[in-house]
């Protein structure tokens, strides 16, 4: 294993990994600077680019993307009290009062530092806690695997959103997506009226890209006038970049949100592991009536556990093949594009490609402290200034383009556009996204392994139920599902006691 | 939120009937999968449509309303988009993109001609140059970009 490790560490020293690297932490830095982008549309924008690249590279971009974003939703919190990621409310409580106070410079450096230390540790985890993970799941057989899977899609539906019939719906159609063309044990086509662009499915980045990159650029305009009156006021703040922090200050606040992160990258629902690791570390913090006024550890404990669940939600993915988040989904399918078919095999059969893509997550979240420090303050944070009635359209262009480049097919980018279009549905009609986008990700293999299983047993659908390992993940997924029942019921209670009042607020 | 899960418990219930209907002639196996997931699909519509009917107080709640002017430039958008769209293949994709970028600007309501323009021909410009001259993918062939001969 460390031979693999150290392995990949000097694969990952060539000049393109190197520059991809740094494109990647930069254009994350911009994409998350801006209100309504973040990681998940960058990624999604991103993933047909890197086609033409090779796995390391295209995977060192990509990570660059993903821990560039997590700080670069400071930037608007900090400067103008507007959240650039919905991990970055949180920073918003101590950022601006410090930017308020002139030491906008310094608390970006301080969200830099501390989204570096998180990241860098999550990468870490990755490192050390994946593979004996993998051995474990190399013992599983098809009844396993699929049971593995529905896991998987049950613990996003029912996590993931805040209504689990909705995201159960949402998780089935895209299966029901999955299940589009050549069915690959019978070679019967299903689905595909008559269709040729159909036979081989539907692909998976158009659907990703118009699921995940339309309806929140379509969505921009609504934030338009408030986004640009707050844009006004950027001119009156002064960045000076002096430091604001000591060690001393900040480790407690960074110890505890890099376990929180780490712990709630893990399993999915990770949206509130900001909220949790800021007030632990109000509780373990010397001056905890400083929070909520400028607070250093408040600002150093946001920023840090938004970084600290970046690489340890891919653990699941590449052991399991698992997501457990829209990015790790998008991961999923980017490693799909490459030819690597996460799981624990990739751990056995492409060693350099794992490690080499955890050291990326390691370098990117180190590239922060300069790129997201002092250059951040100074340049990245005049993509604030870029008006949204121009992003807009450009964001539509890149996702055309980047869909058609992919198979060079204009088929594709019509898939793209219809899928934008259900997914602004789906929004509207308050059903959640990624529980698709699981869905497709995982349906082949689901479907694939079901029937393994099936043909294993002569039909004998006690395969799937009597083994040990299957009763230990039907347990599991039960009480996945429980859960949200158990809280709904909870919440429909505290809401008849209040009168109608104190409903929980939809996540997408 | 009621009438929308109801509406939308109703199109999900159709949308399964129609899958298992479908599915049904499928063989060899195949039909296995989506006849199952029709029917999770058709039993968690009916339960949402009940809830909605039955137990309207148990719906989370969801993304606030939009009002009418939201809607009508969120329309806009969907519209123009479909329109760019249609028109990649007979105009090509770099003259319909700049079309796109200038159309939706001024139909949302920019007036800087000079920064309208000038991010149009340049950023399709960059990213026709990064496709096609640095990762060597080609585009929808271009009628402009043809005529100038690039």
């Amino acid at each position: 294993m460390f031979h693999d490790i150290f392995s990949a560490l000097i694969e990952m020293m060539t000049v393109g990994t190197i520059v991809a690297m740094i494109c990647g932490t930069c254009l994350g830095i911009c994409l998350g600077a801006l209100p309504g982008i973040g990681a998940t549309l960058g990624i999604a924008l991103a993933i047909p680019f890197t086609y033409g690249m090779g796995p390391l590279p295209a995977l060192a971009l990509l990570a660059g993307i993903h821990n560039g974003s997590s700080q670069g939703g400071a930037i608007p919190a900090i400067l103008l009290n507007m959240p650039g990621t919905p991990g970055s409310i949180v920073t918003t409580w101590d950022g601006y009062p410090l930017a308020q106070q002139g030491k906008a410079g310094g608390a970006i450096n301080l969200s830099a530092i501390s989204c570096a230390v998180g990241g860098s540790l999550s990468a870490l985890s990755l490192i050390l806690l994946a593979p004996p993970l993998a051995k474990v799941a190399l013992a599983f057989g098809p009844p396993e695997i699929f049971w593995v899977n529905v896991f998987g899609i049950a613990t996003v539906a029912a996590l993931l959103g805040n209504d689990l019939l909705k995201g159960f719906i949402a998780a089935c159609f895209g299966l029901f997506i999955s299940a589009i063309g050549l069915d690959n044990v019978s070679g019967h086509e299903r689905y595909t009226f008559g269709m040729l662009e159909l036979v081989n499915g539907v692909a998976t980045v158009a659907v990703m890209v118009g699921m995940f990159s339309l309806p929140p650029a379509w969505n921009l305009v609504r934030q338009a006038r408030m986004r640009e009156s707050a844009t006004e006021s950027m001119g009156r703040i002064r960045i000076v970049s002096e430091r604001i922090w000591t060690v001393a200050g900040v480790w407690r606040a960074w110890a505890v949100a890099s376990f929180i992160g780490i712990i709630n990258g893990i399993l999915p629902g990770s949206a509130i592991a900001s909220f949790i690791a800021y007030n632990e570390a109000k509780r373990v913090s010397r001056n905890p009536e400083k929070f909520g006024k400028g607070s250093i550890e408040g600002l150093a404990a946001a920023e840090c556990v938004n970084a600290a669940d970046n690489a340890s939600a891919l653990i699941p993915t590449l052991t399991l093949g698992v997501p457990g988040s829209n990015v790790a989904a998008l991961m999923l399918g980017a490693l799909l594009i490459q030819g690597f078919q996460p799981g624990p095999q990739l751990f056995r059969d492409a060693p350099e490609i794992v490690y080499g893509y955890s050291w990326a997550l390691v370098f990117t979240a180190l590239l922060l402290i300069p790129l997201g420090g002092a250059l951040a303050s100074r340049v990245f944070a005049n993509v604030l200034r870029i008006p949204t009635t121009l992003l807009l359209p450009l964001i539509i262009v890149i996702a055309s383009a980047g869909v058609f480049a992919s198979q060079n097919s204009m088929f594709d980018v019509y898939v793209a556009a219809f899928f934008g279009l259900v997914g602004l549905a789906m929004i509207r009609f308050d059903f959640p996204i990624a529980p698709v986008i699981i869905g497709l990700v995982l349906g082949a293999k689901a479907e694939f392994n079901l029937r393994v299983s099936l043909m294993m047993s002569a039909g004998d659908y006690g395969i799937l139920i009597f083994r040990p390992i299957c009763i230990i993940l039907i347990i599991l997924t039960v009480l996945i599902v429980a859960f949200p029942l158990y809280r709904t019921y909870q919440d429909w209670r505290t809401r008849k006691a209040n009168g109608g009042e104190g409903s929980i607020p939809a996540e997408h | 939120m009621v009438a929308k899960d109801t509406i939308s418990s109703i199109i999900v219930f159709l949308f399964s009937l129609g899958a298992f209907v479908l599915a049904r002639g499928y063989g060899g196996g195949a039909e296995l999968f989506p006849k199952g997931l029709a029917i999770i699909m058709m039993i968690a519509s009916a339960a949402m449509f009940l809830r909605a009917i039955l137990w309207p107080s148990a719906i989370p709640e969801g993304i606030a309303k939009m009002d009418r002017s939201e809607r009508s430039v969120i329309a806009l958008c969907v519209v123009l988009t479909v329109a760019y769209v249609a028109l990649i293949v007979p105009l090509g994709f770099a003259t319909a993109s700049v079309l796109f970028i200038v159309v939706i600007s001024y139909a949302l309501g920019m007036r800087n001609h000079l920064a309208i323009w000038l991010t149009a021909i340049g950023f399709v410009g960059l990213l026709y140059f990064l496709f096609v001259r640095v990762f060597h993918t080609p585009l929808p062939a271009d009628l402009i970009v043809g005529l100038l001969g690039i």
